[in-house]
C-alpha cells in the first residue's frame, strides 16, 4: 500500500476503533483519495498518517507529549492545502 | 579516472532520497521544532517526531526512547560518562568493555578510570568475536555497565550480542552497544530488549554526517540513569540540549526507513560484490582477518602477502579508495588495536587493509587492480 492508501485505511480505522472525530474524516479522505493533488507532498502525507495513527484527544495534557492532537492534524492539513470550515 | 569508493565503513555516500529530504528541511521547511506555535515550527517538529519513530522502529524501541545527538561518538560519551554519577552514587564502580571497541568507547572509558572506576577489558577470539566466557567471568556485583559493540568497524565481524544479553539476563548491569557500524545493516540483534543503550550514526547508513542518536530503552518505567553532559535547554528530555538540527534528523529518519525497506536488496548487492572481490583476490593467497561466517557482507579485512598496506594504498589509489583500518586511527600509522587483539602479528599486521562497499559502489576493474597487486608482489609467475 502506498502512503495515500495507508492514510485512507488509518483514517477509517481510527475513526471506527479509535478517537479520530467524525468531522475530521472527510478532510483526511480528501487527501487520501486525491494523490494527484499531493504528488510532491508525500513527506507531509507521511506526517499526517503518523498523526492519525497516534492521535490522542488528550495529547496536550501531561508533562510529556508523546501523541498528536487535533491542532497538529489541522496544521498538516493546512500545509497540504486542505480548506476547513470547522476551525473557524 | 575517479577511483571506486571502497571505504564505506568510514562513511557511506548519501542516498539521493535522503538528500532530497535533508534539502527540503534545510531550505523550505526551515522552522525550529522547538517553536511549534506556528506552521513552520510545527511541521519541523512533526518531521522530527516522524524521524524518531522511524529510528525507533528499526530496533523495536519506543519513540520516547530516542535521543538525537551529533552521532555515535557523542552517544557513546553520553551513555558511558553520563552514567558515571549514578554509578558513583550507588557504589557501582566497575565497567566492562571489549578490546576491539572503537576509540569513541575506549577513550570515554579511560575518563571513567580517572573518576575512580575500575575497567575490565574483555579479550576477543581469533575469529574477531568477543570472548563471552571471559565477559561472564568479569561480571561483579558492582558492575555498572557493559559496553560491547554491535559490528566491528575494521573487520565487519558481528558480535554475539544475543549471548551477551543471555549472560546479563540475571545481572542488573546496563548493557550499552555501540552500533555505529551495524545499525540498519544487521537488523535482528539490536531488537533484543536486554540491550539498554544503543549508539548510532546517520552517515554510516547513507544519511548525513553530524547526526545520530542514543536509544535509551526503558526497563519497566525507568530510563537508564543518565546525567546530561551539556546544559542550556530542555531538548531531548534534557539529555541533549540545543536546537535540534531538524534537516539532519529528518535525514537520519529517512535513512533508517530506507534501511528497513531495502535491507534484502542491499544485502544481496553487497554479497555479489564480495564474491567478485574474492574471485579476483583469492589467487594472491590473501589472509582474511575475522570469521567470514560472522561478518557483514560489505566489509573485508585482509592481508596480501608481500604487499604492505601503505604500498597498496599508494599504488592502488587511482583505482580504488580504501583504508588500512578505522578512519579515526588510520592517520596514526599505529598497528590496529583490533587486529592485535585478535592475535594478528608481524607482517600480516603491516599488510592489513580494509575494503568496505555498499549497494551504491561503482563496479571495480578488478583486472587492473590485480595487475597492480601482481607488480607489488614482484610478479607471481
Amino acid at each position: 500500500m502506498n502512503v495515500f492508501e495507508r492514510l485512507a485505511e488509518a483514517a477509517q480505522r481510527e475513526n471506527r476503533d479509535g478517537e479520530i472525530p467524525d468531522y475530521l474524516v472527510p478532510h483526511l479522505l480528501e487527501v487520501a483519495h486525491h494523490p494527484e493533488n499531493h504528488s510532491d507532498q508525500e513527506w507531509a502525507v507521511e506526517i499526517l498518517l503518523m498523526q492519525v495513527e497516534d492521535y490522542d484527544t488528550y495529547a496536550e495534557s501531561g508533562c510529556c507529549k508523546t501523541a498528536f492532537s487535533i491542532e497538529d492534524i489541522y496544521t498538516s492539513l493546512q500545509r497540504l492545502g486542505i480548506q476547513m470550515d470547522f476551525w473557524g | 579516472m575517479i577511483p571506486a569508493y571502497l571505504d564505506c565503513n568510514a562513511t557511506t555516500p548519501v542516498e539521493k532520497e535522503v538528500a532530497r529530504e535533508v534539502q527540503r528541511f534545510l531550505v523550505e521547511e526551515f522552522g525550529n521544532p522547538a517553536s511549534p506555535v506556528h506552521m513552520y515550527g510545527t511541521m519541523a517538529r512533526m518531521a522530527v517526531e516522524k524521524a524518531r519513530r522511524d529510528v525507533a522502529s528499526l530496533v523495536d524501541a519506543q519513540p520516547d526512547e530516542v535521543v538525537f545527538t551529533s552521532g555515535a561518538t557523542e552517544s557513546n560519551n553520553l551513555a558511558l560518562l553520563g552514567m558515571a554519577p549514578a554509578g558513583l552514587k550507588r557504589g557501582l564502580t566497575h565497567v566492562i568493555c571489549s578490546a576491539i571497541e572503537h576509540k569513541a568507547v575506549l577513550e570515554p572509558v579511560e575518563r571513567l578510570k580517572e573518576q575512580g572506576f575500575e575497567v575490565t577489558v574483555v579479550p576477543v577470539n581469533p575469529s574477531g568475536t568477543v570472548s563471552v566466557a571471559a565477559l561472564a567471568e568479569s561480571l561483579r556485583p558492582e558492575t555498572l555497565c557493559v559496553s560491547i559493540m554491535h559490528v566491528n568497524n575494521e573487520t565487519g565481524v558481528v558480535q554475539p550480542l544475543d549471548q551477551v544479553a543471555e549472560i546479563l539476563s540475571d545481572h542488573p548491569a546496563w548493557l550499552h552497544v555501540d552500533a555505529a557500524q551495524g545499525f540498519g545493516k544487521e537488523l535482528e540483534l539490536l531488537r533484543l530488549s536486554r540491550i539498554d543503550l544503543i549508539s548510532i550514526s546517520a552517515h554510516k547508513i547513507f544519511g548525513p554526517k553530524g547526526v545520530g542518536a542514543l536509544i535509551c530503552r526503558k526497563r519497566g518505567a525507568d530510563y537508564p540513569p543518565l546525567t546530561p553532559l551539556m546544559f542550556g535547554g530542555g531538548q531531548e528530555q534534557g539529555l541533549r540540549p540545543g536546537t535540534l538540527a531538524a534537516h539532519s534528523i529528518v535525514g537520519l529518519g529517512a535513512a533508517a526507513r530506507i534501511a528497513q525497506r531495502d535491507h534484502q536488496q542491499r544485502r544481496d548487492s553487497c554479497l555479489a560484490f564480495r564474491q567478485d572481490l574474492l574471485n579476483a583476490l583469492t589467487p594472491f593467497e590473501i589472509v582474511i582477518h575475522g570469521d567470514p561466517q560472522h561478518s557483514l557482507p560489505h566489509t573485508i579485512n585482509l592481508s596480501i602477502p608481500g604487499v604492505e598496506a601503505h604500498a597498496a594504498l599508494s599504488s592502488l589509489k587511482g583505482l580504488i579508495a580504501f583504508s588500512n583500518g578505522s578512519a579515526c586511527t588510520a592517520q596514526t600509522q599505529e598497528p590496529s588495536h583490533v587486529l592485535k587483539a585478535m592475535g594478528v602479528q608481524g607482517r600480516l599486521l603491516d599488510e592489513a587493509i580494509r575494503l568496505s562497499w555498499c549497494h551504491l559502489t561503482e563496479p571495480v576493474d578488478w583486472r587492473k587492480v590485480c595487475s597492480v597487486i601482481d607488480q607489488l608482489q614482484g610478479g607471481r609467475e
